[in-house]
């Protein structure tokens, strides 16, 4: 049945649209297209983008390397009076973590408090930073938890959305399976229009950034 | 989903006299208007925009079956499966053989109008499948047994009186104790459906846009319930107009600058996702199983005829809150899942005039909805042609096409016209007396109901012209 509905819809969708010549405007399209109308970036795009950031209301901490990365959790961890029970993005279990707290790799649980993901890039336009899942990168991580600790290097930062998806396809093959953007905690507006945060993902982004890439 | 009987009208009597609703709506008008408003001019070039966005729009519909076999060819090699269907009764089918096959129990849903469009729900729970709508104005409304009433905040009928009320009767085993607090009650539904988004074996969402470059589609909330719908369950399956695939992810980022910022006067959302198909190899989390069901139901009939345009909609629904008769109605008034004016032309398109006749007569052709919709849809000039069709058909009452035809009849003759508009005129003048406003008028009782007629002054426009010597 599903055969021939395929054969059904695509030919009277070819029969409205296109024709032999659709293919070869298909491949021209990339280069036909005009660039694209963006806001301008004035000035510094780091800089942008942590003033952005910040707007979006993601707390932000500059750390020098990847092993001040437990200390920094340590003391978010103590502001938000949660116990020491985290889960990490695998790339970030070998990191000196202090031996009083709990740290697992996996995939988010329930009732998940904490965890701490590496972004791959961020973007300066709309403040937001991208994350890859993957096999160093459970994408649970970035939605379950109460309290989102994204580490994001100064390098990694781009100006626009097409320049942090351009990083994506130049560090990834395949493609991840999940690409998330995330400008910020997450929010509803569906009792009477007023804002509420959370609605289902964390009530609070941190960014540690780190400077290590040259 | 079939919202409750009535006729436009009928309903729209109702809306109108409905004090909750029009305080709500009151809100509504305030705050969308307003915030699009500022993030347009924020915007360095907003009309340039617009025009890329209708252009890409345009691009795809005379390229479609390019793109739509591109697309598919991307999601089969990494392993995820393509359905197609013709209409609703087979979108449902392969949707439920799906969740047979999965043995599912529970199925969570992230926010999408093709599944209300297509009616899955009834079609779900009749399998005794638990579904979930886990956007928090989706699970709202399905706890209160209703429809959304707006394609972007389906609550925006509801008070918070009303939302704790429910709460109160719908949430008591949960033990929560009343209350009106907005964030509270958000958190209760937080609560509820934390171990269901874990537990669930089906996570069913729509998809913003389908990418075909990459085979992924594209998902944008602000409350996260998407991401968590699509990774925590075992299979993910995506319900999807055939008009959503776009050539590249470049297109899909300026798209997305248009979305926002016409749907909520945000710059951006929350959360914008690509998802490309079930746990790849090494994987951590991700579902086992991922599939695509792409819905023609009246699509492919648009294409091929002069609503062509009307495909180019990205459901930012703009056009509504912008509408006047919207505003003044709310989403209920309309007969079927989408309101306002993108409703108005998609009613009779896709579930018939029988269903939607009456929709594109509740316009008052002011062209707001025009000047706001991000993809430059002509939506007055559609309705307008919808009301062709209707009276091509016949569908047009007696009395008015009486009515019509004496005018026609008479407009083609223009010294009589002159001669009998002149003396109306002339009439109404006198019956207005010196109010200069006309309380009730013969065959125009429905006008004159609710407001009183201003009288001409006593001179016809085409004698006012001739005397400025206009025309020379």
């Amino acid at each position: 049945m599903s055969g021939s509905a395929r054969d059904e819809i695509l030919s009277r969708v070819k029969r409205a649209s296109g024709g032999a010549a659709a293919c070869e405007r298909a491949d021209a399209w990339e280069q036909t297209r005009p660039p694209p109308v963006r806001p301008a970036i004035p000035g510094d795009v780091a800089a942008y983008f942590l003033t952005k950031a910040e707007t979006n209301l993601m707390s932000i901490r500059e750390i020098g390397s990847l092993a001040d990365v437990p200390s920094a959790v340590a003391q978010i961890l103590a502001r938000a009076n949660l116990a020491p029970d985290i889960s990490v993005a695998p790339s970030l279990r070998d990191l000196p973590w202090p031996a009083t707290m709990e740290v697992r790799d996996a995939k988010a649980r329930i009732g998940e408090k904490l965890t701490v993901t590496r972004a791959v890039a961020a973007i300066a336009e709309t403040g937001s930073v991208v994350l890859c899942s993957g096999d160093d990168a459970p994408g649970s991580l970035n939605y379950a938890p109460e309290v989102h600790v994204i580490v994001l290097d100064r390098a990694d930062i781009t100006p626009y959305l097409e320049d942090g998806l351009a990083k994506v396809k130049a560090t990834y093959e395949p493609w991840p399976r999940a690409v998330n953007v995330v400008s910020g905690p997450s929010r509803t507006a569906d009792v009477a229009g007023i804002v509420v945060r959370p609605a289902h993902g964390p009530k609070s982004v941190h960014l540690l950034i780190t400077s290590s890439k040259p | 989903m079939e919202q409750s009987a009535g006729s436009f009208e009928t309903r729209a009597v109702r809306a109108i006299a409905d004090g909750d609703l029009q305080s709500s709506l009151g809100a509504l008008r305030r705050g969308f208007v307003g915030n699009r408003a500022k993030a347009v001019a924020d915007f360095p070039d907003f009309e340039a925009l617009r025009t890329q966005g209708a252009a890409i729009k345009d691009h795809v519909l005379a390229n479609l079956g390019v793109y739509l076999e591109r697309y598919e060819k991307a999601v089969t090699s990494r392993g995820g499966q393509v359905h197609w269907a013709r209409d609703a009764s087979e979108a449902c089918s392969i949707i439920r053989d799906i969740c047979r096959k999965a043995n599912a129990r529970t199925v969570t849903k992230g926010k999408s109008m093709v599944s209300e469009e297509i009616g899955l729900n009834a079609v779900l729970e009749a399998e005794g499948l638990e579904v979930l709508e886990t956007d928090a104005g989706e699970y709202i409304v399905q706890l209160a047994g209703e429809a959304p009433s707006h394609i972007v905040m389906p609550t925006v009928h509801k008070t918070v009186d009303q939302i704790s009320e429910l709460f109160a009767q719908k949430h008591k085993s949960f033990g929560f104790p009343k209350t009106s607090d907005p964030a509270e009650l958000i958190g209760q539904i937080r609560n509820v459906l934390r171990r269901k988004f874990f537990t669930a074996d089906v996570g069913i969402t729509g998809a913003n846009f389908l990418i075909a470059e990459t085979g992924s589609n594209i998902i944008v909330t602000n409350e996260g319930n998407g991401d968590l719908t699509s990774t925590l369950a075992r299979v993910h399956v995506v319900t999807v107009g055939i008009e959503k695939v776009v050539p590249t992810v470049n297109d899909a980022v300026i798209m997305l600058r248009l979305l926002a910022r016409s749907a909520l006067g945000m710059e951006f959302t929350t959360y914008m996702s690509l998802l490309s198909g079930k746990k790849l190899a090494g994987d951590i989390d991700g579902p086992d199983e991922y599939h695509v069901v792409l819905i023609d139901n009246g699509r492919t009939k648009m294409l091929e005829g002069p609503f062509k345009p009307m495909l180019r909609c990205i459901r930012c629904g703009a056009c509504m809150n912008h509408c006047p008769v919207y505003m003044s109605v709310g989403g209920h008034a309309y007969t079927w899942v989408y309101p306002g004016p993108m409703g108005a032309v998609l009613t009779p398109m896709i579930a018939g005039h029988e269903k939607g006749g009456e929709l594109p007569h509740a316009c008052t052709l002011n062209g707001r909805c025009q000047q706001v919709c991000p993809v430059k849809i002509p939506l007055p000039d559609m309705l307008r042609r919808l009301r062709h069709e209707q009276w091509e058909a016949g569908m047009i009452s007696a009395t008015a096409r009486t009515g019509l035809g004496v005018w026609s009849w008479m407009a083609r003759r223009p010294r009589l016209y002159n001669l009998f508009a002149g003396l109306a005129a002339r009439a109404m003048h006198l019956m207005a007396g010196k109010r200069g406003r006309i309380r009730s008028l013969p065959f125009g009782n429905g006008w004159t109901q609710a407001r009183d007629m201003p009288a001409p002054q006593g001179k016809t426009f085409h004698e006012l012209w001739k005397e400025r010597g206009g025309g020379r």
